[in-house]
């Protein structure tokens, strides 16, 4: 089970294509080391482009932890081989298409590209309210602490996500 | 100035002084501390009419979610900022539509991530809402 692993590893369960949408709320939750020790971030050239939206040399927050995490390799930039998938902005087209030609799970907080790839194309999808309950369940996250992170991304998220990793967070026997 | 007068003064330094006030004083008195009164009173009235008003949109909203609007334009129609309403769903433990979707995501999580814990929590979240459906 994994609370018995080492919570120093990184990356435990493989790659994970990472969106946009993920790496924004995660860094406005501060959840972004529970991503990181799940999976090694992979992010195609549309999701950096997205991330870095100001004219250098300006750095937000979120995109000056994106470079830093890319420089130091904990972020790789990873494109698909193709674009097959036509919905939702590059950002998220390159993403699910990615997962889908790698079959890696996709991290993606937008609703609808959460569940596209879930129901349409089989992937495994990450929103961050999701990752905050992994994290609670691994015993790194103390519940408290975790819905307050919630809190944090409450006008980013769709309310199905936030309710559902409320009601699970809630439901964790510990404090 | 006489010595009486003196005296007098003096003597009504030394006293103690006592209000002494008639029956009508004591009525007026009564209205003034009254007025003093109702302010507090008003507002603690305004106060609970807000709160039964408030209870009263959110049971509003939950009724409009659940014949086909969205949060948003069920906190719209109310008047009550989607925060407080999405709060109050929480609160009341209403499920969303689209939840069983959400929270077999995490059943699929948590098969993926091995957390027989989480799975365990997501099957007894999903028997209440089936047992309290939308």
């Amino acid at each position: 089970m994994m609370q018995q692993q080492s919570a120093t590893a990184t990356g435990r369960y493989g790659p994970g294509a990472l969106d946009t949408s993920f790496w924004s709320a995660a860094f406005q939750a501060g959840a972004l080391g529970y991503a990181m020790q799940f999976h090694e971030l992979h992010a195609p050239s549309a999701v950096e482009a997205e991330i870095n939206s100001e004219a250098p040399p300006r750095q937000r927050p979120k995109a000056a932890m994106f470079n830093a995490m890319r420089s130091a390799g904990a972020v790789r930039i990873t494109n698909p081989q193709q674009v097959t998938v036509n919905l939702y902005g590059p950002g998220d087209r390159a993403v699910l298409s990615l997962g889908r030609e790698r079959s890696w799970p996709v991290l993606i907080n937008d609703t609808r590209p959460h569940a596209y790839a879930r129901l349409q194309l089989q992937l495994d999808a990450v929103s961050v309210p999701e990752l905050l309950v992994l994290a609670v369940y691994a015993g790194w996250l103390p519940k408290n602490e975790a819905l307050a992170m919630l809190q944090q991304i409450a006008p980013v998220t769709g309310a199905t996500l936030m309710q559902a990793a409320t009601l699970a967070i809630t439901e964790y026997p510990r404090a | 100035m006489g010595k009486g007068n003196a005296k007098t003064k003096r003597a009504m330094q030394r006293a103690p002084l006592v209000v002494r006030t008639t029956a009508n004083q004591e009525t007026q008195l009564a209205r003034v501390r009254a007025r003093r009164e109702l302010p507090t009173q008003q507002q603690a009235a305004s106060t609970a009419l807000t709160a039964g008003l408030r209870a009263l949109g959110l049971e509003d909203a939950v009724r409009l979610y659940q014949n086909g609007r969205s949060l948003e334009e069920a906190a719209g129609e109310v008047g009550l900022p989607m925060s407080e309403v999405f709060e109050h769903f929480l609160r009341e433990r209403i499920p969303l539509m689209e939840n069983e979707d959400a929270l077999n995501s995490l059943a699929r999580l948590a098969r993926r991530y091995q957390l027989p814990a989480l799975e365990t929590a997501v099957a007894r979240i999903q028997e209440e809402l089936v047992a309290r459906p939308a």
